[in-house]
């Protein structure tokens, strides 16, 4: 914890700044990108997001209280811009978020950046048919590998209610499996 | 035959499916650098710099107005003093004028308002013979 507060003074200080942003950047660039991939799903869509939220977090770091650990705030911002991203674009094609999301897993199979087999492609359907919160938690949970303190931090929801969440998830998307 | 159950917490897991461009991660963070505002260093504006300019002569314009409308309230009252004066003075007579001037004056007079040459002066002579 006291090295976490060392490195956002050198965040935030204009003299070390430029090379504690870029220590920022190579730690985070990859868990960051898996992370906003699961949702944008598309590579090019991840990228402009990727790089709009290393913006948005050299932006707000003097707006960081420290209330939480610095990886939970990122991953926060980076799931909203992610979500404002499918928001945008379904507002743009006048089209609701599932019907985006939908679009999305369709021009996957065409994707030179996707080569998922005929049930990794059914696992992405089936995801997408749950509710916004529960595909999130399925994603970072079961994708991502992280751990439900994380998760409660990041989604500011406690560790039961995710549990629950999680395991609402997996038996819908067993079920979406196992009759598709 | 009947199909296998999927059973996401003892079968493998199922991954994403996704490929990342070979050398994406090579230059990103150089592209996230170029990216970022430049950081915020105090500097004073170029307005800032005009108007310590501007004020030094907005302050020497209202001095010298200043300075012009005191002398000039000074001069009006003078100016409005000798009117008043002469105004107080438009009573007197010709001949309380007269009593107070001396013979050179009454001279002096004559001579600036053209009453007194040497050829009105002779007519008059012939006149009065």
């Amino acid at each position: 914890m006291q090295d976490e507060k060392q490195f956002i003074a050198e965040l935030l200080n204009p003299k070390t700044q430029n090379e504690a942003f870029r220590k920022l950047v190579r730690e985070y660039q990859r868990p960051l990108y898996n992370h906003i991939r699961t949702i944008v799903l598309n590579h090019d869509d991840t990228d402009d997001v990727l790089q709009n939220t290393f913006v948005k977090i050299f932006q707000n770091l003097k707006n960081f209280k420290g209330e939480s650990k610095l990886f939970s705030w990122m991953y926060r911002i980076a799931t909203n811009e992610a979500i404002t991203f499918i928001n945008q674009r379904a507002k743009k094609s006048g089209i609701s978020n599932e019907e985006v999301q939908e679009k999305m897993i369709n021009s996957l199979q065409a994707d030179v950046d996707y080569d998922g087999d005929e049930i990794q492609l059914k696992l992405q359907k089936a995801v997408a048919t749950l509710p916004e919160k529960q595909q999130l938690v399925f994603k970072m949970k079961y994708f991502e590998e992280m751990k439900y303190e994380d998760l409660s931090d990041i989604l500011e929801t406690s560790v039961g209610a995710l549990k629950a969440s999680y395991f609402h998830a997996v038996k819908k998307i067993e079920e979406y499996l196992n009759t598709n | 035959m009947n199909m296998k159950k999927f059973d996401l917490h003892n079968d493998p897991k199922i991954e994403t499916g996704f490929k990342i461009p070979e050398h994406y991660f090579e230059n990103l963070e150089d592209r996230i650098m170029n990216q970022l505002p430049e950081p915020e260093v105090k500097v004073i504006s170029l307005w800032q710099r005009k108007s310590v300019w501007i004020s030094g002569i907005a302050a020497v314009l209202v001095i010298a107005l200043g300075t012009w409308f005191y002398y000039n309230q000074q001069a009006n009252a003078l100016t409005v003093s000798s009117q008043e004066y002469l105004a107080y003075s438009s009573d007197l007579s010709t001949e309380d004028i007269a009593y107070h001037l001396t013979d050179e004056d009454i001279t002096t007079i004559e001579k600036d308002l053209g009453l007194y040459d040497s050829e009105s002066e002779t007519y008059v002579n012939e006149y009065l013979n």
